[in-house]
């Protein structure tokens, strides 16, 4: 009986499968270089994950997104206030710190298919057992500021290349979109 | 005797342990007698001098990445904003039907 077809693209994990040397986003060589050399590493570590989107051939990377933990630290609210947060003074987060996509793929809408993967993951982690009260992005520039902000993130104000979306928009997001029960 | 007399009589003796790499880098000329002079000062060779700088950033960096600061009003909208009931993005749903439609999930990570 012949396998399934696959549908294509799918995410899934970055593996040694993947031709990572050949993905470039033709823009920030920082993005470029992390996963050609870093990406495998930090999985290997379990320091961050990094899911990759592949196109037909099952080996071309059209994206890639890093997720990571950190922590939002609280030290400055008030008694009342800090009685309703999961952990004081460092509330636990998600940080998205990396998304990019193949300069050959821009422009086609896969950046937003990376965030709502992104969201889903950092969402699942978090319903089964890494607490997390928002989704955290580093914003490379202001092209990248901007996209987050089109997709519902909130910046900081004191720190602008930072954005955030809280985990109950996150579940919300999810759900009304049928992709969480 | 100076200290690197003693290494090299000590690596002829016996291997050592762990291994060792090497980076080469070229840099300013005059930013390099500046590394050196710094690293006079502090009593340091130039070598572990460099490399502690190198390590103080890695850690540094770590840090940030681990440990988010926020200024005063940042602290007050962020906790506001994770208490609150937020409502989803238009286009991010807009978005997720897509994700919906064509993008099938295989071995996530969260359930290995």
């Amino acid at each position: 009986m012949a396998p399934p077809a696959l549908l294509f693209p799918y995410f899934e994990p970055l593996g040694k499968q993947h031709n990572r040397a050949a993905f470039s986003c033709a823009k920030h060589p920082s993005l470029d270089t992390f996963l050609h050399t870093q990406a495998l590493q930090e999985m290997k570590r379990l320091y961050s994950a990094t899911r990759v989107l592949v196109a037909s051939d099952g080996r071309t990377i059209i994206g890639y997104y890093s997720l990571s933990s950190t922590s939002v630290l609280l030290d400055r609210m008030p008694p009342k206030i800090v009685a309703k947060l999961p952990r004081y003074p460092g509330v636990p987060a998600t940080l998205l710190a990396r998304l990019a996509v193949d300069h050959r793929y821009q422009r086609q809408g896969k950046g937003p298919l990376l965030l709502v993967d992104a969201l889903l993951e950092a969402y699942s982690a978090a319903v089964r057992s890494v607490a997390s009260a928002a989704v955290i992005v580093d914003a490379i520039d202001d092209a990248a500021g901007g996209f987050y902000q089109r997709y519902g993130f909130v910046p900081f104000h004191d720190r602008p290349d930072q954005l955030f979306m809280p985990m109950r928009e996150v579940r919300a997001f999810l759900r009304q979109a049928k992709l969480v029960p | 005797m100076r200290p690197s007399t003693i290494d090299k009589r000590a690596s002829r003796q016996r291997p050592a342990v762990a291994a060792t790499a090497r980076i080469d880098m070229r840099l300013d000329p005059n930013e390099k007698k500046e590394i050196i002079a710094a690293a006079a000062e502090s009593g340091e060779s130039t070598a572990s001098f460099v490399l502690q700088a190198v390590r103080n950033e890695i850690q540094r960096r770590r840090r940030e990445r681990e440990i988010i600061e926020l200024s005063l009003r940042d602290q007050r909208e962020f906790v506001q904003a994770i208490l609150g009931s937020p409502e989803p993005n238009a286009n991010l749903l807009a978005a997720a039907r897509v994700y919906h439609d064509r993008i099938v999930r295989v071995q996530s990570t969260s359930h290995k």
